[in-house]
């Protein structure tokens, strides 16, 4: 048995380094200059982590009103910016959990003319979270969308603002739309909201039994 | 008695030294509205002439013009609008754009100080003021910051100084590159460039279809009654003239390490005349079958680590030569999902599988590989499944689909949307995932991180999706989320957070759908 394997069963990814000897050691020095973060960029490399969550086993932080800037930042940052694409729709999605007039007027901008239909179909999303009735023309102009992806994107938002506002205002919104294909979708949208009303109370009950 | 012999060789076609890679950011071309010419606009928007000269003229009466105000032009497209927007920065815009990352002096010779070029773009209101670079190597990453100087405000670059301390040695290096504005808005561009043999001659091999070449493990797959074991060769040239290598070679199979015992030995041949550019590369592939009763078979079997030598002569019959370790490694399978496969367009095909080979690179790092089973599920049958929007959809997905017709694969299913409180882009059942189909709880779902180029193209974020897919087969095999920086297991793991740790390893390999041949 040679040395080496010997290493390798203390440590088994011991051996996937070099074993070849690196001119220098396999480390270089950092240069990090402190004093160049100025406190937006601190800011921003802490959201960039925050913003980028992926399930829901840990719950995200909180945001606070002075994120506001930095994540409108982020949520204007298009592909030029190389980001990865969660890091703009959850800027987005930040931004309707706290819906100044500043941020809704940057999703609604969005939703209307962003550079494509992921940009315009996360801004839908968000203004549907942000739970705003105000929300609901710019949502049901998105149901009648060229691209499926935004017109999918627009129902979830409606989905949401259902949610929060009730099905009567859902109701409403559908008897007073003309186009009938988008009067379809309203409708899709009031049966999927009922069965889920429908379904959640017994879940309820369920539950209450475990636990007793 | 039986031995290893060439099942086959072939040639590697060579991306340029400094665009290595092919997760690497595209150099892009970017139009500021504030001074460009109408011909420019013209030229790199597609937008009409006529249009250019609109913008000009409103140029001219409002500096401050935003997309908005084109939107009242005669005869302009919605969709050479967002062309436009894709392409450019507004003077209102409050950030900055990396156009391109590349060494200043053109290349990066080995164990020699450089300076590493950043482009950018920015609106007159907001300018960068700190350069970060994150630098991947075969050593540990290592990260160089700079100050955005007024001077390079004004020449449209900044060169990001690698002193005596960081010099790199001969192989492929990842720059990661930002630009951080004052304001908190950030730019990013990864680029992969070769540094070259200042000596300057040399060898490299790699596993078999890893995106970047590095030093892990070549592994030896089980095929039958055989292990059958595929490398790439990587001849780099640091010299000015073309090298001519004979294309025949000497391959050696070593246990304990070079010059330790002799496990075989033979020669192979690329066929015809290799020549490598100057400062450049030059690609092989070469895969090896060991039937059983050959040494290397028997080593395998025995689960020892090998080491793979190739020697190669140069025409004037200096040798060159390269090692890498191979080994079996334990094993899972993976069946990658398109749901709602016609939203998929041929390109995001092409990139769901380079997700799925960056999949493979992370955990075969750490000893541990899968093969895949493409499949998809129609959207007529996906029903509500194309966007998932509650955990229990997630588990109808899992309850319905996971898992007909294979042999023990984690079902892992791409959607077009995870919108579970419209935050979270990755969900799995349990942790570890069952060893059966029963239930609810079979499989991963993840968002497939798709996003529009700036040419209008629709793309997925493979590095990002890649990490993503990663991470919730992580949760499958039993992991839970840990703080270790650079773990792939942290709750907001990144495209770079790819570790593993011993005990992680050890976790999944008890997982009962991980197994060795």
């Amino acid at each position: 048995m040679t040395k080496g394997r010997i290493v390798r069963r203390s440590d088994g990814f011991r051996l996937n380094e070099p074993r070849t000897p690196i001119v220098g050691g396999n480390r270089r020095p950092s240069l990090l200059l402190k004093n160049a973060r100025v406190g937006a960029i601190r800011e921003r490399e802490r959201l960039n982590r925050v913003l980028i969550v992926h399930d829901p086993g840990d719950s995200r932080s909180v945001f606070g009103l002075r994120d506001m800037p930095i994540l409108r930042l982020a949520a204007r940052e298009g592909v030029l910016a190389n980001q990865v694409p969660a890091l703009r729709r959850n800027a987005m999605l930040a931004l309707a959990e706290s819906p100044s007039p500043e941020n809704l007027g940057l999703l609604s901008d969005l939703a209307l003319i962003g550079e494509d239909f992921y940009t315009r179909g996360h801004a839908m999303l968000a203004l549907g979270q942000s739970g705003l009735k105000l929300a609901a023309p710019l949502l049901v102009n998105g149901l009648g969308a060229k691209e499926l992806f935004e017109r999918n994107a627009a129902e979830a938002g409606m989905v949401a603002l259902g949610r929060k506002n009730g099905l009567g205002f859902l109701e409403a919104l559908c008897k007073a739309e003309r186009q009938t294909e988008t009067q379809k979708a309203l409708q899709r949208i009031l049966a999927k909201l009922k069965k889920q009303r429908s379904a959640s109370p017994k879940k309820h009950i369920s539950s209450r039994k475990k636990g007793s | 008695m039986p031995t290893t012999s060439i099942l086959g060789t072939k040639r590697l076609s060579q991306r340029p030294i400094n665009h290595f890679s092919a997760l690497d950011d595209e150099p892009a071309r970017v139009l500021l509205l504030a001074t460009a010419s109408a011909a420019t606009i013209s030229r790199i928007s597609g937008l009409s002439a006529r249009a250019a000269k609109q913008i000009i003229t409103l140029r001219s009466k409002r500096r401050d013009f935003t997309l908005m105000d084109l939107y009242g032009f005669q005869g302009v497209r919605l969709a050479d609008l967002e062309h436009l927007r894709r392409k450019s920065v507004f003077p209102t815009d409050e950030h900055v754009v990396i156009t391109s990352v590349a060494p200043a002096k053109r290349r990066i010779m080995s164990e020699k100080p450089f300076a590493l070029r950043i482009a950018f773009v920015s609106p007159k209101r907001t300018q960068p003021i700190l350069a970060c670079v994150r630098v991947e190597w075969v050593g540990a990453s290592f990260g160089v910051e700079q100050r955005v100087t007024a001077a390079n405000r004004r020449s449209g670059y900044v060169d990001v100084a690698f002193d005596k301390k960081r010099t790199l040695p001969t192989g492929p290096a990842i720059f990661r590159a930002s630009l951080f504005t004052e304001n908190g808005s950030q730019a990013r561009f990864r680029a992969t460039c070769v540094v070259l043999p200042s000596n300057p001659f040399s060898l490299a091999l790699s596993p078999n279809a890893n995106f970047v070449t590095g030093t892990f493990s070549a592994r030896g797959v089980r095929n039958g009654n055989a292990f059958e074991t595929a490398i790439s060769v990587t001849l780099n040239n640091g010299d000015g003239a073309s090298v001519s290598v004979q294309p025949q070679f000497t391959w050696k199979f070593w246990d304990g390490g070079v010059g330790g015992s002799l496990v075989e030995q033979g020669t192979g041949n690329f066929g015809g005349s290799i020549a490598v550019p100057p400062f450049g590369t030059w690609g092989g592939w070469i895969s090896f079958h060991s039937p059983q009763g050959s040494g290397a078979f028997n080593k395998y079997d025995g689960k020892e680590d090998m080491t793979i030598e190739i020697t190669m002569s140069r025409s004037n019959n200096s040798a060159v030569s390269g090692t890498i370790t191979c080994r079996t490694m334990f094993q899972f399978g993976v069946n990658v999902t398109q749901v709602a496969f016609e939203d998929f367009t041929g390109q995001e095909g092409v990139e769901l599988d380079a997700a799925a080979a960056v999949t493979r690179t992370i955990y075969e790092r750490h000893d541990v590989t899968f093969v895949t089973d493409e499949r998809g599920i129609q959207r007529a049958r996906a029903g509500p499944f194309e966007n998932i929007t509650s955990d229990s959809e997630a588990r109808d997905l899992w309850e319905q689909w996971s898992g007909p017709n294979t042999n023990d694969n984690i079902d892992a299913f791409v959607v077009n949307q995870l919108l579970i409180d419209g935050k979270y882009d990755g969900l799995d059942g349990d942790i570890p995932g069952p060893t059966s189909r029963d239930g609810r709880s079979s499989g991963t779902v993840q968002n497939k991180s798709g996003f529009v180029d700036s040419g209008g193209n629709r793309r997925l974020h493979v590095e990002y999706l890649g990490m993503l897919m990663g991470h919730e087969l992580g949760h499958y095999l039993g992991l839970s989320h840990v703080s270790n920086a650079g773990n792939l297991m942290l709750p907001d793991s990144g495209a770079t957070d790819t570790a593993l740790t011993y005990d992680q390893y050890r976790t999944i390999i008890r997982h009962g759908w991980v197994f060795i041949s």
